[in-house]
């Protein structure tokens, strides 16, 4: 492709690079933030002198203090275990039940997509004090399974709309197509509507992961041993102590309790391809 | 005609054909849904609408007083304002998100070196934790030591701080702001995988008709989303209305009140103060209107039948 | 279609080798949890770990300690309260002894040992602690709030630390002339904003209720005295931010050089000595500003109560008997480097640094909310819905102050069930 030039370059710069350099701008900024306060001593940190922005002398004390001062690892062990299966659980269901309202037709469909959502009518801030009996009645308290069973409470209604409205972009053609060959209804949902709805999928994968990953109450409420901490309990229990917040190894726990994910997010957002529908309806 | 019509959104009706099979088979994959909703949302939740009618306090069994708790609430200034406030925040936010949000999927749609860290990156804001998050931003937003403060007293446009956490419409745009920073990924990304499922052959065919980069937008791009916008919009819509890290932790529902969500003031009411009943009748409050929003949103995807 | 399997497997692979690295609890020991705020000073929680873990040794059990933030306490009680599961031991805070005594196991016997032996307890922590004449809680320490001061400022000025609150405000607008505050948190938080508000009215002569707890006192001349003067303070010598201020503003601020004066615990100096040489040496400590009708500070004590539903009631009152008693107190409370104060009025005070000697002084006069009434469930609500703070916010704002009382009576009148 040739350099863009002249007019070309202008329009680029008009519907590309400005408004992305705006929005990048918009939202690193606070992540430049935090980045920078984690690596600056404390010092540098509540001087009026110094930049905010900017960081004198660099530091990595804070993101080794969260691994020799507290089990950041434990903690990031216990988030990755339970939303990873909080995820997977809710997908598989939110996909099922999705495909359900999605194609198939049967009576109550409209109702019961709809009765989904009661999830969302009470906030799980205060939601949590009702679902402690539950999880204390299934035994689950103070174990890893209060969160693998509670969180698909919010996760899967999301899923299941999220994931109904990718398969109903889908041409109905392709599905029936298959069928006619001999293809089960399974079978269909396996190999061509979920290939399909890929992107689909890998977004409602990656919500629901961070939901899993940041959400705070339940973790809090529903464990009580050290061993089972994720991380965003973990580090606000450590770290934000009343009214001494040791800002350095807060934003370090930040960093790296999101940057990883994002450089995940952004290894498969290749498979991001614009026309995966196009070739199937001509074949 | 290979466009492909867009199906309305609404879950399938009853109808001919396969109707045996499908049906059993709809039942049963929605069964797993409505199971674990069923013994885990049902009951808490029924659970905490019965404590809403009650007088209950942590650990006490409250005495049964019907509407009483709702009727107190209406006549309370603090919740009527709590309830203008979440409107305001909600309608604004969501506005804004969806603007914004669809601005950054057409961005970050083109092609051009880097793309796909700039996904990563855009999603960073969704990814950290709030809780985090909005500490960084109560450093952001301080009166003495705010970035936005400092910058602009070093290039000489302000002449003292912004305290922009004390006045009651700044610290409303403020959690504005946070609110919009962090949830503009979700419609970005969103849309995004939305545009991935719009045929090619449209672009080009519409690029051949000598249709401009408007209109290809506004007659292909969007008609097309339209389900996916629907589909995010009530998602987001349910959750900014019961928000509540980013006020917990950077205005707690101050100055005066101004700030406070239903979520905040249920959390203040039943959890700091122990009026549970009183609580969970402030967040029943979201009932209506989250139900009047999903009866609206399933109206307009129905019609957007092609 | 490679990732989808290869992430299966990877999952598979994550989620059976954390299983295999899971923490396996020694079965045969009985388990005790335990859950306390975690304070800032990670060398005083470390000990306190250690105590708790020798104590375990001896008595052969497992202790499962757990710190959170002191904010998310409540939520923790809360469910423990509610459904029966939880920490066997869990430090309290606020009123929470008054709120749900039933909850909490009675432990005079444990107090009655400590009085005994330490010559006799703060009266405060047994407004905190004693409903009906038994002890729900032992007390364990205090942080009290004291007026935090730049010693090289004042100086400068020709000043001493204020005695009065008009002292403090005369002071204040002399150090504002020098670029410098005296600032005092008046937003929506629960620590420092509460002291600021409910230390000024009650050092003016105001209260909530009468002694009886339940007629409504608040409609006064003193409050209007009270409120008067913040407005006269927010005007002339707080930053204009105070409004927006949580419990960490005013720490901030201070460690940056920009405040003179400010009420709040030894946090500041802990955190200086660390964090901000510049200023750390220049810190000093006074007892809080008294006004016409007294001296009096809003904190409370932290107390360790043992939770009824626990299985292992003796053991968990006996892990509070050890970890509140004198010898394990002090060491701990040396781990605070000051900060923390002692609730028992007998303990040997091991060296404290001479500009921290009037912390132990301050725990008599603290005050909790609802004083000079006792602590009620109402006086909680009136405190967490900040109603008295928001009085004194709107005072500031400009609301003609006959109204913001009117409003702020209203409202208790109606917590209190007396429309």
């Amino acid at each position: 492709m040739t350099r863009t030039r002249g007019p070309a370059l202008l329009g680029r710069t008009v519907w590309l690079y400005a408004p992305l350099l705006l929005l990048m701008s918009f939202t690193l900024f606070p992540f430049w933030w935090m980045l920078a306060t984690s690596l600056k001593p404390d010092r540098e940190l509540y001087s009026l002198q110094a930049s905010p922005l900017l960081v004198k002398t660099v530091t990595f004390d804070h993101y080794a203090a969260l691994f020799t001062e507290m089990p950041f690892l434990i903690w990031v062990r216990n988030s990755l275990v339970v939303s990873f299966t909080a995820t997977l659980v809710s997908l598989v269901i939110g996909a099922l039940a999705g495909y359900s309202l999605a194609r198939l037709r049967f009576r109550g469909a409209t109702t019961l997509g709809t009765i989904i959502f009661v999830a969302y009518l009470v906030p799980t801030t205060v939601l949590f004090l009702p679902l402690a009996y539950v999880v204390h009645w299934l035994g689950l308290y103070n174990t890893p399974f209060a969160l693998m069973v509670t969180y698909p409470t919010f996760l899967v209604p999301f899923c299941s709309w999220f994931l109904m409205g990718y398969f109903k972009t889908i041409p109905r053609e392709i599905e029936e197509c298959a069928m006619v060959d001999g293809c089960t209804r399974a079978g269909a949902l396996w190999r061509i509507v979920v290939p399909l709805a890929t992107p689909g999928i890998l977004s409602a994968a990656i919500f629901a992961f961070t939901f899993s990953w940041n959400e705070f109450i339940y973790a809090l409420t529903f464990l009580q041993a050290p061993a089972y901490k994720t991380i965003p309990v973990g580090v606000i229990g450590q770290v934000a102590t009343g009214e001494v917040f040791f800002w350095g190894k807060l934003m370090a726990a930040a960093v790296l309790g999101s940057v990883p994910i994002a450089l995940i997010y952004s290894a498969v957002s290749g498979q991001f391809a614009a026309g995966l529908t196009s070739g199937a309806v001509k074949a | 005609m290979g466009a492909r019509a867009i199906a309305d959104l609404a879950p399938s009706q009853a109808s001919p054909r396969r109707l045996g099979r499908d049906a059993v088979l709809g039942y049963l994959w929605v069964t797993p849904a409505l199971l674990l909703l069923g013994t885990l949302v049902a009951y808490p939740f029924l659970l905490a609408l019965y404590w809403s009618l009650t007088s209950k306090t942590a650990g006490v069994a409250g005495t049964f007083v019907g509407l009483d708790n709702f009727i107190y609430l209406l006549g309370d200034r603090i919740f009527r304002k709590t309830l203008g406030n979440t409107a305001v925040f909600t309608v604004a936010s969501v506005s804004v998100k969806l603007v914004i949000g669809m601005i950054a999927a057409l961005v970050l749609d083109q092609a051009f070196r880097g793309r796909n860290l700039a996904r990563g990156l855009f999603l960073l804001p969704w990814i950290v934790p709030t809780s985090l998050s909005a500490l960084a931003w109560l450093w952001i937003y301080d009166d003495m030591f705010g970035v936005i403060s400092r910058l602009g007293m070093d290039l000489g446009v302000l002449r003292t701080p912004i305290p922009f956490l004390a006045d009651s419409l700044l610290a409303m745009l403020a959690i504005i702001v946070v609110n919009v920073w962090r949830g503009v990924s979700f419609f970005a990304i969103s849309f995004l995988a939305g545009m991935q499922s719009i045929a090619g052959e449209l672009y080009e065919a519409a690029a051949i008709d000598g249709a401009g980069a408007g209109r290809r937008f506004w007659h292909i791009t969007l008609p097309g989303l339209r389900a996916v916008m629907a589909v995010a919009t009530l998602f987001s819509v349910i959750w900014t209305f019961s928000d509540f890290t980013i006020v917990h932790v950077v205005t707690r529902g101050g100055p005066a009140n101004s700030t406070h969500l239903l979520a905040t003031l249920a959390y203040q009411t039943a959890i700091i103060g122990g009026k549970v009943g009183e609580g969970l009748a402030v967040s029943s409050f979201m009932f209506p209107f989250l139900l009047v929003i999903i009866f609206l949103q399933l109206h307009f995807l129905r019609r957007s039948e092609d | 279609m490679r990732w989808p399997r290869r992430a299966l497997l990877l999952f598979l692979a994550v989620v059976t080798s954390c299983l295999v690295w899971s923490p396996v609890g020694d079965a045969q020991q009985p388990r005790l949890g335990i859950t306390i705020s975690s304070w800032f000073i990670p060398a005083a929680n470390d000990l306190l770990k250690e105590m708790a873990a020798d104590w375990a040794k001896q008595k052969g059990v497992t202790v499962d300690f757990e710190f959170i933030s002191d904010t998310d306490l409540v939520a923790k009680f809360t469910t423990a309260a509610e459904t029966g599961a939880g920490p066997d031991v869990l430090q309290v805070a606020s009123l929470h002894p008054h709120l749900y005594p039933t909850k909490l196991v009675d432990v005079t016997d444990v107090v009655t040992q400590l009085e005994s032996r330490h010559g006799g307890i703060v009266q405060i922590a047994k407004d905190a602690a004693v409903v009906n004449g038994r002890w729900r809680a032992v007390p364990f320490y205090a942080t009290p709030q004291v007026l935090n001061y730049r010693e090289d400022v004042l100086k400068e000025l020709g000043e001493q630390p204020p005695d009065t609150w008009e002292d403090a405000l005369r002071i204040g607008k002399k150090v504002k002339a020098r670029s410098m505050f005296w600032g005092e948190a008046l937003g929506h938080c629960p620590v420092d904003c509460i002291t600021t508000t409910y230390s000024i009215l009650w050092a003016y002569g105001a209260k909530e209720v009468e002694k009886d707890g339940k007629t409504i006192a608040l409609n006064s001349p003193e409050t209007v005295k009270a409120l008067e003067f913040i407005k006269r303070a927010a005007d002339e010598a707080w930053p204009p931010g105070v409004l927006g201020w949580d419990n960490s503003s005013n720490n901030r601020a201070f460690l940056g050089g920009q405040l003179a004066m400010t009420i709040n615990a030894a946090t500041i100096w802990y955190a200086a000595k660390r964090q901000a040489p510049a200023v750390f040496p220049h810190i000093n400590h006074a007892l809080i500003p008294r006004g016409p009708a007294g001296r009096a500070a809003a904190f409370w004590p932290s107390s360790l109560a043992v939770m009824e539903h626990s299985k292992q009631k003796e053991l968990a009152k006996d892990l509070v008997r050890y970890l509140t008693d004198g010898p394990q107190l002090s060491r701990w409370l040396e781990k605070t480097e000051g900060a923390g104060a002692s609730l028992l009025k007998g303990l040997a005070e091991k060296s404290r640094d001479p500009k921290l000697q009037v912390i132990p002084k301050a725990v008599e006069w603290g005050r909790l909310p609802g004083w000079p009434g006792p602590p009620t469930r109402e006086a909680a609500e009136v405190h967490a819905k900040y109603l008295l703070v928001d009085m004194a916010q709107n005072a500031v704002k400009g609301m003609p102050i006959p109204k913001a009382v009117e409003q702020a009576v209203a409202e208790m009148k109606r917590i209190y069930g007396q429309q």
